[in-house]
């Protein structure tokens, strides 16, 4: 059975700076693809927030 | 008024650069270049008394009048048969319209010769940069003089049906994005008598919905029978009372259908649909709501929950790893640029007829598709796709999920319950587009993960694809979009899944069992082992 899930772990929910961190390493490391993110930013509590961060940090936004 | 002022534009350019050409050659200006701005004016008036623009503003004020009425008509009010009243004021609004229009050119066509008046000494292409700068301004004009005027007619029509309808007073809604300037804001929500209007800038003046400058709030009725109250009895009997207001929200949805046929539902929706998006209101929210069936009508949600219109905003932002939405938990959805622009042309389209009977029949992989017809159909099918984003996470609003569910199993099942739904409200809006076959295989995202679900219940049930999608979509908006608390947890999404697919015990034990698997074994938040 396949296991559907985030290879190097879920978002942690309440912490934008990890959160955000943990996303640029998903781009580098092991891209999730469109729906992947999408759910990545459904399970922070402030995903608006998480994306500005992700962004200083030098992630890379459209 | 985009054809009248490209036309505006081209007289313009014909008659204003060759005389900024002399100007610039250092050749006197003469009586003919007064000739030539005087042709201008003459193109200005043709313009203003166009039939072209009557054309336009008749189409203007039916379209605004007839979204005007379903939206009555999805509030259960019934409007009378002859609103003579209306028609007044339709007229009214036509001629100060071309007068508007009319004002617009003469005032440009002022600025114009002003340009040209004060160019001599200078460039060629400093002047027609000034000309076109002036032509910008004119389009600009243009543009916020179409904007004002149709919510201007849009709440006189407001005032005059609710009032013909005995509909004394009503909630002000903003519309609840961040451009609703602050004393609009501070209306919103607050109730005011058709009779008193409040005061809504800073002049002083006092008006309704609508009738401030570029005012986008609505009026939203109160109907006192829905709040328990005694409707108010009339003072002196008319020959022809209003008609009663029924209290009747959740099944209007069925009445434009009713009156404009099938294909007029579908104009009338897609059209309302694209002001929604375009306009970034949470109507986007309530078309949603109207499509899915019955089993959502009295669902809470995170943008519902706010009690009142246009609680959820709507806004187009950067988006990382090329995702293409989100729902934010406060209440806002947020889709990428390209998503919102394609949404939007996918509406238009719709509203167009562009998806007819032919398209139902496209297949790009048909033998003598060529790659512009297939090229066509994958713009096509991509703004399709957009306009389904859009409604996959308006469908979203209405579901118990929380950051706190949205884990694991809860993860996948929100998003394939979801995502299920959303395909069969985008299919709702077009029996072509559901009768596309390569559409309706093709399209959507979650692919993975709506796979998998499926596999569980086809493996346990014997269900076909189709009956299992449908009683995955049952199940979510049954129990996952149900009028109840948010889940607190990943396990009480899963309870709440399990109960809306409603199996027999032994096959329940085996689908939930399988299910966990799929969504690994930290089971997100809150799952506890059983």
């Amino acid at each position: 059975m396949a296991v559907l899930g985030f290879p190097l772990g879920e978002p942690p929910r309440d912490d934008v700076e990890a959160a955000a961190r943990l996303l640029l390493r998903y781009e580098t490391e092991a891209p999730l693809g469109p729906d992947g993110v999408s759910m990545f930013l459904q399970m922070c509590t402030e995903p608006r927030r998480v994306i500005t961060r992700f962004a200083e940090l030098g992630g890379t936004v459209e | 008024m985009r054809g009248l002022v490209a036309r505006w534009k081209e007289a313009v350019r014909a008659t204003a650069l060759p005389i900024a050409k002399r100007i610039a050659e250092a050749e006197r200006t003469d009586a003919s270049d007064d000739a030539g701005l005087g042709r201008l004016e003459s193109v200005g008036n043709s313009i203003a008394g166009s039939p072209a623009l009557g054309r336009a503003t008749a189409a203007t004020a039916d379209k605004i009048q007839r979204k005007s009425k379903t939206e009555f008509q999805r509030l259960g009010i019934k409007l009378r048969e002859a609103e003579p009243a209306l028609g007044d004021k339709i007229s009214k609004w036509r001629v100060e319209n071309v007068k508007l229009v009319g004002d617009l050119f003469a005032r440009e066509r002022g600025m114009l010769a002003k340009v040209l008046r004060e160019g001599e000494g200078r460039r060629y292409e400093t002047l027609v940069g000034e000309i076109e700068n002036r032509l910008s301004v004119a389009q600009s004009r243009a543009e916020l003089i179409a904007r004002d005027q149709v919510l201007k007619l849009n709440g006189q029509i407001t005032r005059e049906r609710q009032q013909a309808a005995g509909i004394d007073e009503y909630i002000w809604t903003a519309s609840g994005d961040e451009r609703v300037r602050e004393m609009h804001a501070d209306l919103d929500g607050e109730r005011f008598s058709w009779d008193d209007p409040p005061v809504t800038n800073e002049d002083g003046d006092r008006n309704h919905p609508g009738e401030d400058y570029q005012c986008r709030c609505t009026a939203y009725p109160v109907l006192p029978e829905l709040e328990g109250e005694e409707p108010q009895p009339e003072e002196t009997p008319e020959p022809e009372p209003p008609e009663e207001a029924e209290p009747a929200i959740p099944e209007a949805v069925e009445a434009p259908e009713l009156e404009h046929g099938i294909e007029g539902a579908i104009v009338a929706k897609a059209t309302e649909l694209a002001e929604a998006i375009a306009g970034s209101s949470g109507r986007v929210r309530d078309i949603v709501r109207e499509h899915l069936d019955e089993a959502l009508v009295g669902a809470t949600s995170k943008d519902v929950a706010l009690a009142r219109k246009g609680a959820a905003t709507f806004t187009a932002g950067a988006m990382p790893g090329g995702a293409n939405a989100y729902h934010d938990w406060s209440g806002e959805v947020v889709v990428a640029p390209r998503v919102k622009e394609g949404a939007q042309r996918a509406v238009a389209r719709l509203a167009a007829g562009e998806y007819d009977a032919k398209f139902a029949k496209l297949d790009p992989y048909a033998p003598g598709f060529s790659s512009y017809q297939r090229g066509r159909f994958a713009r096509f099918f991509d703004d399709i796709d957009n306009l389904r984003t859009v409604v996959h996470e308006e469908v979203h609003g209405f579901s118990r999920t929380t950051p706190y569910s949205y884990g694991g199993v809860g993860r996948i099942l929100e998003e394939v319950g979801t995502e299920l739904t959303a395909r069969d409200v985008v299919f709702g809006l077009n029996e072509n587009l559901a009768a596309n076959e390569y559409l309706r295989l093709s399209l959507g995202s979650y692919v993975r993960e709506i796979d998998a679900v499926t596999g569980v219940l086809q493996k346990h049930t014997g269900l076909d694809e189709a009956k299992a999608h449908a009683l995955i979509r049952k199940a979510h908006r049954e129990q996952v979009c149900a009028p109840k608390p948010e889940f607190k947890s990943t396990r009480e999404h899963l309870d709440a899944f399990m109960r809306g697919l409603d199996l027999p015990a032994d096959k329940a034990k085996l689908v939930e069992s399988d299910l966990l698997k799929l969504g690994g074994s930290d089971g997100g938040i809150g799952l506890p082992t059983r």
